[in-house]
């Protein structure tokens, strides 16, 4: 016992004991001595992901490998499984912060399945530095999103005429799953998040707020994914600013200023350059709203000096409150205006998109007269657009007309954007250029764009004739119960046409180029709190004039089978051009497992199919199941 | 009553025990670290007419967070995890990103009284045994390189003179009563470089570092010191059978008096070294044997004087390293001019592509021509940039005294220091005829705000470089070598925490020398006589926005070159534009 107590005495004293054999001063170590000094505080959120893919197609292009089926886990289009992202700040103020993704492809244990740990965006200082000239905000890194004005730095931002049937991986998770309908049925034409209406850079960003006189001022230096060098460390920088002075609360007014400058050559002094000066004016009275930007631009590049262009963006809009809010809207930017980063399609220079591995390689907008929708400007076109919603008891109407001409001739060639399937068909091959067996689809992010070739050209190839272009977009949203559960219903029409001359409608018969019609419904209802039943259905029917492609079909072929049928000949005509038409047929089902936890079922079948063009023809159908943990 | 007793003691220390627990469990995991946005481009001067091939510019950029990750499990123990992750500027959405664990460390204390780390370890001990001393033209340099230095350092994991090595070490110490007042021990054990594979059966050994130091306080004014370190390569770890081995031994004395106002202190250093190679596990049952076996000692005593307040301190010393004195850790240089590592920046210049001859420039800026490895053998070196001591005071083949002084005012408005040595090489290389060397530093910080009492900064500062060797005899074998570096800068506060600043850096050498080639024993083989006339610039002006010490923003543009007088090599002269955003976390 007497040792028991002795060892026990001897092990308890061991600590005060540590005291008198180690001296004051530290005894020598041949190692270096570190002492805790953690920073103010670091923060982690995220998500986790899963996104399990099956895909059979029934029909496949005729360079098909043989492979139909396709299984899969994680989202094709390079989104995290796995983000985690850190957020910190120093006792300096400065934040930093990074997004840790994660991925893994769930293909056996094998090591070459296994995916590195990599960057989501990337990484951000930001500090915050108060004077009595104001305040300025530093921020360096990147990927950061940026938006300045709508000619200079600005995301693409349209009305929000959408099939909310896909979800992205970006979709935030609602308090209960019927609220992302409820949301959009009560929200109408709203723009969508922050990073949908900016522009990725990288560089350097200062932003100075409450300076004096009511001025503020932005900008940044650095890069963005647009206007790069073939060798990446040749100079090709874009750089922009804004000045902006509220004179009073419903009166501002800005100045923009954008650059963008890319070698072009390592070893001579070629440049491919633009740059942009703008005003901004943005007046509010009662319950009218005029934003307005004049803007005046020149591009140069080793080969061709396009020299000045203007452009200009007029929104008129009444406020919400109104009995029949209005949105008009009058644009018209010069071929001479080039810029990638703005919120306008560029459709004149093709050297500004990206074509360096890593950067985007293969991230192209439709440059050749794009067919696009309200709200999307073009350059080297003109026109103007009406939007207008009323509101009928649990009926809501939204809709809008648009008229649009190029201001010059351009290429011998059109593009449009599918709406129906276009999310399906970007999935069989990501990001690709000029791809499907006329080569005439190009992949997007979640889009497809498709190519056509106009054959009246001139002695300098380019069409001899100028483009116009008219689009309706019409959406009724309905909401009611059923057996006391809610119920949302979604119903999409476009049409958009181009022709050679102007119309004040969109144009259907063998005088327009193409005529893009298609309908959209999404009917949404509540099983219970946790759980809502989608079903989608889309069709897009797509017809081309004899200016355009013609089929390898030798025969004709009706535009419309239907009426065919019937024999109702003024309502259908034969073509050898284009006659697409796309169906989707889909259900869905959300469910909310807990607070931040839900699962996303989703099944569609889909078909995309010329019978002029005889090997487009994809049939198939895709099923996926999402979990998404928010933490 | 002892049941009782015993019951007592163990409820007091199983209870007191989890209070400890608990505290600790509050931080169980904290951060630190640093971030960094860095971006630079160069270009070609529009005067460098000579050099059309080269890309007229090139830029780059990243930014990178090293996320230092302190875990305590328990109290007295730490794991240490250093993640980086890094993207170039420039790629977007994933490209160019790096992540990966950068270091690695337990550490803690064993029952309050043993010390421990294992993994990445940052070691130091004599300057004869185990030390990484600062590189060349880098002691005297303005505030406004320093976005420049401490890039260098970091990625090259300098800190306070130790090497990053990896391993094992452990200390402790004891506090006597009577007969000596103190008795410390440092062991470690490490391995910088791992066995690998050099072509398809055969392996390099694994080389290790061992070492440890005993030091004891025998009183308040004598410190006796003793240092070990062995550098040895384990032949059984690879397929070559020849290894190695290079242990040093150190033995100091310090001594130490003063009063309130005055310091004095004396210093006796010396040991010796051996290195040889071993032959072992030979074919035909041939006995283990060793080979180019050298020994060689050093001595060296110093003297310090210095004033309390810090004003004044004055160092005289004499020092003899001999010519066989060989000591890895403290001869293995930072700056690596071996073959083969080129510049970073326009590693080719002119219509030939010809090599581009380094130049201070590169020594500021380019962290990549660093080295972090020991060196079994004595490293190739610049006599141009440093001839007197290419090895820093561990330089083997040297004699002589010096003197080192400091000179502060009270008020801070005027700081000075001088270093000189006057050395001698102890044997003639390549000829009887000895190299004589002399060294003198010597700086100027003029703090103008101090003087005039403003409150905004204002200092100008100035310093000189000059390093010469002699050595006499006949026309073929005489040495005559003059190098000179010159340091000025202007740092104004123009607002609160920001400055402008420029400064310029001159480089001239002039002279010849003998660049002396060495075999994988490290024995001479060849003496390359080389002709130097060169001059280095950099100018530098920028903007300074400085936090702290290291949270600051700088952004700066230099003008570098180097011109040649009666040389092979063209002239060239390149721009740079800078801009480093630091962030101690």
């Amino acid at each position: 016992m007497r040792v028991i107590l002795r060892f026990v005495f001897i092990l308890s004293i061991g600590p005060y004991a540590a005291q008198d054999t180690i001296p004051q001063q530290n005894p020598f170590s041949s190692n270096s001595l570190s002492f805790k000094n953690p920073t103010s505080a670091i923060h982690f959120s995220g998500f986790y992901r899963f996104l399990g893919f099956v895909r059979n197609q029934q029909e496949t292009f005729p360079n098909n490998s043989g492979k139909t089926t396709v299984i899969s886990s994680g989202d094709a289009y390079r989104e995290p499984m796995f983000l985690l992202k850190l957020n910190g700040k120093t006792r300096d103020n400065i934040t930093f912060g990074a997004d840790l993704m994660l991925n893994s492809l769930y293909k056996g244990p094998n090591p070459v399945n296994t995916k590195a740990l990599t960057l989501n965006l990337g990484l951000n200082l930001t500090t915050s530095i108060s004077t009595k000239f104001g305040t300025f905000d530093f921020k360096s890194g990147g990927v950061s999103w940026y938006r300045q004005s709508r000619l200079t730095v600005w995301g693409n931002r349209s009305f929000n005429r959408i099939s909310i049937f896909e979800r992205r991986p970006q979709t935030p998770l609602n308090k209960i799953p019927i609220n992302r309908y409820s949301n959009y049925y009560n929200s109408g034409l709203v723009d969508q998040g922050i990073r949908y209406g900016s522009r990725a850079f990288q560089g350097v960003f200062l932003q100075g707020t409450k300076l004096p006189l009511n001025f503020a001022v932005k900008g940044v230096i650095g890069k963005s994914n647009f206007n790069r060098s073939l060798l990446e460390s040749s100079d090709n920088f874009t750089g922009c600013f804004q000045l902006k002075n509220t004179i009073n609360p419903s009166f501002k007014i800005a100045y923009n200023y954008l650059s963008s400058w890319a070698d072009t050559d390592s070893i001579s002094n070629d440049k491919r350059n633009y740059f942009i000066h703008t005003i901004e004016l943005d007046k509010k009275w009662n319950k009218i709203q005029v934003q307005m930007e004049l803007g005046l631009g020149n591009y140069r590049d080793p080969l061709r000096a396009l020299g000045y262009g203007e452009a200009i963006l007029l929104n008129v809009k009444t406020e919400k409150s109104t009995k029949v809010p209005l949105n008009i809207q009058l644009y018209r930017i010069s071929p001479q205006f080039v810029n990638v980063t703005g919120n306008f399609l560029n459709t004149s220079v093709l050297e500004v998109f990206p074509n360096v591995a890593g950067i985007g390689t293969t991230v192209r907008t439709p440059y050749q007269s794009p067919i696009v929708g309200l709200g999307f400007p073009v350059n080297n076109r003109q026109g103007a657009s009406i939007n207008a919603d009323i509101n009928l008891g649990k009926l809501k109407l939204n809709g809008g007309i648009g008229v649009f001409a190029e201001i010059d001739t351009s290429y011998a060639a059109l593009s449009y954007i599918h709406n129906v399937n276009s999310q399906t068909l970007s999935r069989i091959y990501l990001f690709a250029q000029n791809w499907g067996p006329y080569n005439a689809l190009n992949s997007t992010y979640r889009g497809v764009f498709e190519n056509v070739n106009i054959t009246d050209t001139s002695a300098s190839g380019l069409a001899d004739f100028k483009k116009f272009f008219n689009t309706i977009e019409f959406q009724a949203k309905f909401a009611n119960k059923l057996f006391g559960k809610n119920y949302y219903i979604f119903a999409l029409t476009r049409l958009n046409s181009c022709q050679r001359e102007l119309k004040a409608l969109p144009q259907i018969g063998n005088q327009t180029l193409i005529s893009q019609l298609s309908q959209e419904l999404d009917f949404s209802i509540e099983l219970n709190e946790k759980a809502v039943f989608v079903l989608s259905y889309g069709i897009e029917k797509i017809i081309g004039n004899a200016s355009t492609d013609p089929g390898d079909n030798p025969d004709a072929t009706p535009t419309n089978t239907f009426f065919e049928r019937l024999g109702w000949e003024r309502l259908y005509r034969y073509t050898n051009s284009r006659n697409q038409k796309n169906t989707l047929v889909g259900f869905g089902l959300d469910y909310k497992i807990g607070q931040n936890v839900m699962v996303f079922f989703r099944y569609n079948q889909y078909r995309y199919f010329d019978p002029n063009f005889i090997e487009n023809h994809l049939k198939g159908w895709e099923t996926m199941l999402e979990l998404k943990i928010n933490f | 009553m002892k049941r009782c007793l015993t019951l007592i003691l163990a409820t007091f220390i199983v209870f007191g025990t989890s209070y400890e627990l608990t505290a600790q469990i509050k931080e169980k995991v904290w951060f630190d670290g640093l971030a960094r946005s860095y971006f630079a481009r160069d270009a070609i001067d529009q005067t460098n007419t000579e050099d059309t091939v080269s890309a007229k510019n090139a830029s780059n950029g990243y930014n990178l967070l090293d996320l230092n990750t302190h875990v305590n499990p328990i109290k007295d123990i730490e794991i240490f995890a250093q993640l980086r992750i890094r993207n170039s500027f420039g790629s977007f959405f994933g490209s160019g990103t790096e992540i990966n664990v950068r270091q690695l460390r337990a550490k803690g204390t064993i029952n309050d009284k043993v010390r421990f780390s294992i993994g990445d370890l940052f070691l130091k001990q004599s300057r004869f045994t185990l030390y990484n001393y600062d590189e060349e033209l880098s002691a005297y340099e303005h505030d406004m390189l320093k976005p420049y230095r401490d890039i260098l350092h970091y990625e090259n994991f300098y800190t306070e003179n130790r090497w990053r090595l990896q391993g094992i070490q452990t200390d402790f110490s004891f506090k006597f009563d009577r007969f000596i007042r103190t008795l410390a021990f440092d062991f470690f054990v490490t391995r910088p470089r791992g066995s690998s594979a050099i072509s398809g059966n055969t392996y390099s050994s694994d080389l290790l570092l061992s070492g440890g130091t005993m030091v004891s306080e025998i009183n308040k004014r004598l410190t006796l010191s003793a240092n070990y370190v062995n550098l040895f390569e384990v032949a059984s770890s690879g397929t070559e059978n020849i290894s190695v081995r290079n242990p040093v031994y150190d033995l100091a004395l310090l001594h130490h008096f003063g009063n309130d106002k005055h310091h004095f202190t004396q210093k006796l250093e010396t040991g010796f070294s051996q290195r040889y190679w071993q032959h072992s596990e030979l074919a035909n049952e041939i006995p283990d044997s060793i080979s180019n076996q050298n020994e060689g000692m050093f001595f060296e005593l110093e003297n310090k004087y210095s004033k309390n307040d810090s004003t004044l301190s004055v160092s005289i010393g004499y020092r003899y390293v001999d010519p066989n004195f060989r000591s890895a850790g403290a001869q293995t240089r930072r700056l690596d001019y071996a073959a083969g590592k080129s510049n970073t920046i326009y590693p080719l210049y002119t219509n030939m592509s010809i090599q581009r001859p380094r130049s201070v420039f590169d020594l500021v800026a380019d962290d990549k021509i660093y080295n972090q490895d020991l060196s079994s053998n004595l490293m190739v070196f610049n006599p141009i940039y440093s001839n007197v001591l290419p090895y820093g005071d561990a330089s083997p083949n040297r004699a002589g005294v010096y003197l080192k002084a400091r000179v502060n005012q009270k008020s801070k408005a005027l700081l000075g220091k001088i270093d000189a040595g006057f050395f001698k090489e102890v044997i003639g290389q390549g000829t009887e005829e000895k190299r004589s060397f002399g060294l003198v530093k010597a700086a100027v910080k003029l703090n103008m705000h101090r003087w005039f009492n403003w409150s905004k900064e204002l200092s100008v500062s100035a310093s000189s470089e000059s390093e010469i060797t002699n050595r006499g005899g006949d026309a073929i074998s005489s040495v005559n070598l003059f190098s000179h570096q010159l340091n000025a800068a202007l740092s104004a506060e123009l607002a609160k925490r920001f400055f402008i600043q420029a400064s310029f850096k001159q480089f001239h050498a002039n002279g010849n020398e003998f660049l002396t080639e060495r075999d994988n024993y490290g024995d001479i083989t060849y003496f390359a006589s080389t002709q130097v006339n060169q001059k280095d610039h950099m100018l530098s002006v920028g903007m300074l926005y400085k936090l702290r010490e290291n949270v600051y923003a700088n952004l700066q543009y230099n003008w570098w070159g180097m011109t040649f007088t009666d040389q092979a090599y063209s002239d060239y002269k390149y721009n740079r534009l800078l801009f480093i955003l630091s962030v101690e976390l």
